[in-house]
């Protein structure tokens, strides 16, 4: 045996499961007889791992775990297949529909800015508050909606039909917003309204809009939040419905579970079994482990 | 029935056959998940959400792999995420919330369980005792250690089956094992100082 010889992490493990090699154990034990204080060391270590095994289970409190199976059952018992989406109130439009409009519109404020046809006006001109305008062919364009203002109250939320990629947002006074919807504050004000405004109808409204025409995480977590929050069932409803092709992401697969356990309405619940066996369904196509 | 034919009518959407399933390692799962948390509602949330997810991957699993091991890597996962969740949080050792129960206790009911009589021989008090201290010591570990050390020594699971479970090799679940003990120790040797 060397002199500086000095066992390894492993050697110790191995030591005390009594997996060493006999030659190895053997030059163990010698350097154990020459270093008395890692001798005793190790002892210690025998007679814990001893008491160690001996350590019992935690005590389960029966009732809860009785009870906690019985919710599992009713979850499972209340569950059927997700149905099928239906969209009736708006116009669906594909979800890149608004790339050529918005081309054009570039090109076109391009041309129009060079010949010097565009021109910035304070909002009071147009009586609208916040932002800046752009007034084109009589359309009034504001790039700023608010979104933070607490008292936005939107009486009208609809897309235009005819070119599919614009919005209005129209407040009891005087508030107008005419924005594409790639637009970050008309997504940010989409946004407050799902998660502010009293009208569920608006709230629903705005879920289709976003789903529609916008997409990120920003967009994702306010889905999450009426998912999970509103309190009306057909606004939680509509939008698991735009969140159920998004469940490579975690924390929409967390919020389906959370549904399929804690959501009052049994259809919810059903809905949300669905689209989570529809999802395992998918991964064990695209992943042919059974683990 | 055995094992695998019940997983199989479960695969095929038959609900009794996994509520028999469910009834075979409740308790273990139970028992992992309160090692870890000690709010009772915590607890109940997170044994129900692991049920959920384990019906809802049941129709993947494949018979040759082991149930049980499955299972207890479902559970490992969901423990450490709440953990990561809430446990840095503080929330680990922390206040009940609203509705739940911070269950102190279930060491003493543990102990009340197994048979050790804190109140007769004095053996058997410096039996409870010990464990009282051992558990102290337990709840130093990091969330990795203290599961694989509960599955190892209360579970009695082998190094092969919680290398499984953690999918690591199984070298490395011996050394974080061996340091787990060590700190245990450790710590115990600090209490006697």
């Amino acid at each position: 045996m060397s002199a500086t010889w000095e066992p390894r992490e492993g050697d110790w493990i191995e030591w005390l499961d009594g997996t060493l090699e006999p030659q190895a154990r053997a030059r163990f034990q010698r350097w154990l007889d020459a270093h008395p204080e890692q001798a005793r060391d190790m002892r210690e270590l025998q007679e814990l791992e001893a008491d160690l095994s001996l350590m019992p289970l935690p005590a389960v409190d029966e009732e809860l775990m009785e009870e906690s199976c019985r919710r599992v059952m009713a979850s499972l018992d209340n569950s059927q297949p997700a149905p099928q989406r239906q969209r009736a109130t708006l116009v669906r439009l594909q979800r890149w529909a608004w790339l050529p409009a918005a081309a054009a519109a570039l090109v076109l404020g391009v041309v129009l800015g060079r010949q010097g046809q565009l021109t910035r006006q304070p909002l009071a001109a147009h009586g609208i508050r916040g932002g800046a305008t752009n007034n084109v062919d009589g359309v009034v364009e504001v790039s700023t909606a608010t979104p933070s203002r607490r008292t936005l109250d939107v009486q009208d939320l609809a897309v235009d039909a005819r070119s599919g990629v614009r919005i209005r947002l129209q407040e009891t006074s005087n508030y107008e917003i005419n924005g594409s919807t790639a637009d970050v504050d008309v997504q940010n004000t989409l946004s407050y309204i799902v998660r502010n405004d009293r009208e569920a109808e608006r709230r629903l409204t705005a879920i289709q809009l976003l789903d529609e025409h916008c997409s990120g995480d920003g967009v994702c977590q306010v889905l999450i939040y009426a998912m999970t929050q509103d309190p009306v069932a057909s606004v939680r409803r509509e939008a698991a419905l735009a969140l159920q092709d998004d469940q490579q992401d975690a924390m929409v697969r967390q919020s389906f579970l959370k549904m399929l356990v804690e959501d009052p309405a049994p259809e919810l619940r059903r809905l949300a079994q669905g689209v989570l066996e529809e999802q395992g369904a998918a991964s064990a196509q695209a992943q042919p482990v059974g683990r | 029935m055995d094992e695998a034919e019940l997983i199989r009518r479960a695969q095929e959407g038959e609900h009794a056959a996994f509520a028999t399933l469910m009834g075979l390692y409740q308790r273990r799962v139970m028992s992992l998940i309160r090692t870890f948390i000690r709010n009772s509602d915590d607890a109940a949330d997170v044994f129900q959400e692991i049920w959920l997810r384990v019906f809802m991957g049941i129709k993947r699993f494949r018979l040759e792999a082991t149930f049980y091991t499955w299972i207890y890597r479902i559970t490992v996962n969901r423990c450490i995420t709440w953990h990561d969740q809430y446990g840095r949080r503080g929330k680990l050792h922390a206040k009940p919330m609203e509705n739940g129960e911070e269950d102190d206790d279930w060491l003493e009911r543990t102990i009340y369980l197994q048979g050790i009589q804190t109140t007769e021989a004095s053996s058997d008090r410096h039996k409870a005792a010990q464990l009282q201290k051992i558990w102290a010591a337990v709840e130093t570990l990091n969330p990795k250690q203290r599961l694989i050390f509960s599955l190892r020594y209360q579970h009695g699971l082998q190094v092969k089956e919680i290398a499984e479970i953690f999918d690591m090799p199984e070298g490395t679940v011996k050394i974080l094992a061996f340091r787990a003990v060590r700190q245990i120790r450790d710590k115990l040797k600090e209490e006697m100082a």
